[in-house]
């Protein structure tokens, strides 16, 4: 029998997210990986398929995250190779800021394994609904935050901009479960060059479970250096001015507006044989 | 299923029990203990999470790296130090 493997997301809260094939993938798996965000979400799993193998035990305090996704990766296609039907289950969706499943897929497809992807609600939906945000509005703009510092981004300060992976902020090493003080310092500057030191930004936290609070704390951005941050929390940054108008382009488009109406407008020509 | 999964399998999906009368009446009519029931209705999550004794250790880890583009060099550097053990 020749092995698969299909990458599912099981939405950021117990019970009310999970989609009904990607139920139904799991239930039918003969094995499913997992990475979940809480005990409760990794319980419900054990649950419902009898062999659930638990990815989180490759990471490992000072060990490059890189090295750890593979070793991930590994573990699964080691299965799909041996024949099986396997399922890698990710909280919220399996293909957003998360890349152990694309890594996964990529790889397969590579050894002509069949390899596909279902999605699941994730933080960012929720993140809409929870805060009243539409990314249609003005924009939105994410980026993991480390990534973010690393290179030189461009910023729109009309639109939304997210910081995935917040409480992670200029970890080069690719090795630290959250960094201090020092390198968020860095982040706060580097966003003081575009907005104010009063500018409020929110950390964000959807519920995991049903008795669960979300978290939407209101704060400055320069006190973001002593916020309490954690592993899944995300930081939203609001706009901090109105959309410019692009004057060129507009012009451009008045152009054509008018030539359109002056051939739709113009005298009706009769053909005279 | 373990029972509290279970309720908060329920609490998650019913619409019905969003409000605190209709969930206090749920609660009564499950085999949740006190110590459970009273967990839930005070939304304790470390006190839910004690009373469950083979509740799974998890805790919400990274899944990205801030480049993502040699994950192929990567896989040959562990397969060569692999063979190289
Ligand atoms: C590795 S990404 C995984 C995202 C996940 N695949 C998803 O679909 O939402 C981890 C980051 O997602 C965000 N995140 C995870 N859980 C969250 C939650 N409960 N609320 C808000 N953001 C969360 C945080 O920015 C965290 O650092």
């Amino acid at each position: 029998m020749s092995g698969s493997l299909v990458c599912v997301g099981t939405g950021m809260t117990l019970g009310a997210h999970i989609s009904p094939i990607a139920r139904s993938h799991i239930e039918q798996a003969d094995i499913v990986f997992s990475l979940m965000a809480n005990g409760f979400a990794q319980k419900w799993l054990e649950e419902i398929n009898t062999d659930v193998r638990c990815l989180q035990r490759f990471y490992q305090e000072g060990k490059n995250r890189n090295i750890t996704y593979n070793e991930m990766v590994e573990a699964i296609l080691s299965q799909v190779r041996d024949g099986k039907k396997v399922v890698a289950a990710f909280y919220g969706h399996p293909g957003v800021f998360a890349c152990v499943s694309h890594r996964a897929i990529k790889k397969a497809k590579l050894e002509e394994l069949p390899a596909t992807m279902e999605p699941g609600i994730s933080a960012e939906d929720c993140l809409y609904a929870d805060l009243a945000i539409d990314p249609g509005k003005t924009g939105c703009i994410h980026y993991e935050t480390s990534q973010f510092m690393f290179y030189k981004r461009n910023i729109d300060t009309a639109a939304h901009l997210i910081l995935w992976q917040v409480a992670l902020a200029g970890d080069k090493s690719l090795g630290k479960f959250s960094t201090g003080k020092a390198y968020r310092q860095v982040l706060v500057d580097l966003l003081l060059e575009h907005y104010p030191a009063d500018h409020q930004v929110i950390l964000y936290q959807a519920k995991g479970i049903a008795i669960d609070a979300m978290r939407e704390d209101k704060i400055s951005l320069t006190d973001l250096v002593d916020a309490e941050l954690f592993m899944h929390t995300t930081l939203v940054i609001p706009p901090c001015r109105k959309m410019q108008p692009n004057e060129a382009i507009l012009a451009k488009l008045a152009a054509i507006d008018k030539k359109e109406d002056r051939i739709k407008n113009g005298p009706e020509l009769t053909l005279v044989l | 299923m373990n029972k509290v999964i279970e309720v908060l399998i329920q609490m998650a999906s019913d619409s019905s029990l969003s409000n605190d009368r209709a969930l206090t009446s749920m609660l009564v009519t499950t085999d949740l203990t006190e110590s459970q029931v009273f967990a839930i209705s005070s939304k304790n999550i470390e006190r839910l999470a004690e009373t469950i004794y083979d509740l799974p250790m998890i805790k919400c880890v990274p899944l990205m790296v801030p480049e993502d583009g040699n994950e192929m060099e990567i896989f040959t550097c562990i397969k060569t130090f692999a063979t190289n053990v």
